[in-house]
């Protein structure tokens, strides 16, 4: 479909009609839009759909207020014949009066107008777009069972307190042995990296990205397959020829065109058990295509070439501290270092909630870009602040023959405030969009960070992006216009895609 | 429920106007409409969404055109658009508006402003 993208965010401006005039034009209306924007992108190319968008905003801003103000009088009983003559001059027919004289005064100073709004949409853009990056990744819990008890648990060294580890398979089955602190310990093979594999496929050697999981490590996170079943202990082992596998549902639908009909299929020598819920990764940075069940760690524990590459998510018993694993897990160490069953002295345990795990490699590096944002803002704001006070001292005159006229001075203050408010809803709404494209630049100019261009058809939190900064830019004009504060609640960016710790293995099939 | 009066406005608002010198002649649906008035404008007046559906709200309340059903082929990408038909009040408000104008064309023509056209 042409200008898919525009016709979203037009759909979204759209939401500023009342529901009525919506539900009667909305079709009508987007399509009058489009062909506009065809018309202008013909004809201007690169400029058409700027000046399409500058146009169809302050279009949308005016009409919508229009139609809301019918709405409410209509609610209220007021005609424009019924009323009283004695309360003509003020309420809502002197807020539209003012509205209307706003817009007049404000396009007669395109150039002020300009920079205002566009100050104001360059601030609010940048935060809302790093703060759609920030949300989901430290800010929002891991999208597991009680998360707050879910740790992954390394190794530092005493020496060098940046130098981390996978703890051997021998050390982590000590700790399901001997600690009081979990209830669970599972492991995953992938976790800092997905591995790519190749597998002899249909019709040759393909390549996936996988990882291994222990046969309860879903379980233990609360996680269940969107279709068929969960690994089972029966799935370690290779049976008939073939690995259970389960699927992630983009793999599902690439690979296998969303075969209703999945389970049980075989392609390779896997065959397929489950098929996980849109979105479903274990970490946020890692997408794999599809999970298998790791083997017997007890069985490959032993083997010299296995031993650092199951790395332990654990959950700890209700009650039971970060420190106090933390604790167990030391005491545990020193013995084992006294036994001379783990390979070296010098290293400590390491317990770490899983969602600082999950965020730790680029936390600094986005709270680094929010601070800068925010700064962003804060000049863009002062600026405005600047401005508005200039344009004050310019409008002297202007003001007091307007109070000499008989302009008290409430209706002067509700003049310059309905200014105040067009401005910031101007800047608001196209920031909004604004942080819409600078999200979708994100993720083009940081794949790193922002492995999110394999969307997930069924995740769609644009619209909710946007009600949450609409309803933050209501909330900032309430309490000072033209200083909109705007913070969306949440977005679909993003997932974060952390540095690898450095010492990622290439794992052979147990 | 109206929300304004019914009495049409003495002086036709400009977009008011060539929406209905647009469904003078036949009824139209409000893309044909705007192209109608984009092209005997010369692109000076484009009627944005907002605008010509307001307008078009406003119009039907005030009865000077109503909605009418399409044809039967009028089929468009979101469905069977709506289609607008002039009123007689509507009518009325167009002839009004337009002998009003008219009356400035012959007072510029008997100041000789448009020796050139009438000649031509």
């Amino acid at each position: 479909m042409r200008f898919a993208t525009s016709r979203r965010l037009y759909r979204l401006a759209l939401l500023l009609y009342p529901t009525e005039f919506r539900r009667r034009y909305a079709a009508e209306m987007e399509q009058v839009f489009v062909e506009s924007l065809d018309t202008f992108t013909s004809r201007r190319r690169l400029l058409g759909p700027p000046y399409v968008w500058a146009n169809i905003l302050w279009d949308t801003v005016i009409r919508a207020t229009t139609e809301r103000v019918f709405v409410i009088r209509r609610k209220l009983g007021l005609g424009a014949a019924g009323k009283p003559p004695h309360k003509r001059g003020t309420g809502l027919d002197a807020f539209l009066k003012d509205l209307r004289y706003a817009v007049r005064t404000l396009r007669k100073s395109p150039a002020f107008t300009a920079v205002v709004v566009l100050s104001l949409a360059l601030g609010i853009g940048a935060t809302s777009t790093i703060f759609s990056a920030v949300n989901p990744i430290l800010l929002r819990p891991l999208p597991f069972a009680d998360p707050d008890r879910l740790v992954y648990v390394s190794e530092n060294s005493a020496e060098r307190p940046n130098a981390r580890r996978i703890p051997t398979a021998v050390t982590s089955l000590e700790w399901t042995e001997h600690n009081e602190a979990f209830e669970q310990i599972e492991w995953v093979i992938g976790a800092t990296r997905v591995h790519t594999y190749t597998y002899p496929g249909d019709v040759g050697p393909e390549r996936y990205e996988v990882q291994w999981v222990s046969s309860g490590l879903f379980h233990m996170l609360g996680v269940e397959p969107m279709l068929g079943r969960n690994f089972v202990a029966e799935d370690n082992e290779y049976a008939n020829g073939s690995w259970g596998v389960i699927l992630s549902y983009g793999f599902w639908q690439q690979r296998f065109g969303g075969d209703p009909d999945i389970l049980g299929q075989t392609w390779g020598n896997q065959v397929v058990i489950g098929v996980m819920s849109p979105g479903f990764r274990i970490f946020p940075w890692n997408e794999a295509n599809f999970w298998e069940p790791l083997g017997d760690i007890a069985s490959v524990a032993e083997n010299p070439n296995a031993v650092r590459w199951y790395e332990p998510i654990g959950r700890l018993k209700r009650g039971v501290s970060k420190e106090g694993a933390q604790a167990q897990l030391d005491a545990l160490a020193r013995g084992l270092d006294r036994s001379g069953v783990s390979a070296e002295s010098g290293w400590r345990v390491r317990v770490e909630p899983l969602h600082e795990f999950a965020s730790r490699s680029y936390a600094s590096n986005l709270y680094l870009l929010l601070g800068a944002a925010v700064l962003l803002l804060l000049i863009a704001c002062s600026n405005v602040a600047s401005l508005l006070m200039g344009r004050a001292t310019t409008r002297h005159h202007e003001i007091t023959t307007r109070a000499a006229l008989g302009a008290g001075r409430l209706r002067l203050m509700r003049q310059l405030l309905t200014e105040s408010v067009v401005l910031a809803l101007s800047g608001g709404v196209l920031g909004v969009l604004l942080a819409q494209v600078g999200t979708r630049l994100f993720v083009i100019l940081a794949p790193r960070m922002v492995p999110a261009r394999r969307r997930d058809p069924r995740r769609r939190h644009g619209s909710r992006v946007h009600a949450g900064t609409l309803a933050a830019d209501r909330d900032s004009l309430r309490d000072g216009p033209g200083a909109p504060r705007l913070q969306p609640r949440s977005s679909r960016i993003p997932q974060a895609r952390g540095e690898g710790l450095g010492w990622g293995i290439a794992p052979v099939r147990p | 429920m109206s929300v304004s009066s019914k009495h049409p406005p003495k002086q036709l608002k400009r977009h008011w106007f060539q929406i209905l010198l647009a469904l003078a002649d036949q009824d139209q649906h409000g893309l044909g409409i705007m192209n109608e008035v984009l092209e005997r404008t010369g692109g000076a007046m484009r009627l944005w969404p907002g605008m010509l559906y307001g307008s078009l709200k406003l119009m039907t309340e005030q009865g000077l055109i109503l909605e009418t059903a399409a044809p039967a082929e009028a089929e468009s990408g979101g469905g069977r658009p709506r289609y607008y038909r002039i009123t007689d009040d509507g009518r009325g408000a167009l002839v009004a508006e337009v002998k009003r104008l008219s009356a400035f064309v012959d007072a510029a023509r008997a100041k000789n402003l448009l020796d050139d056209v009438d000649r031509a």
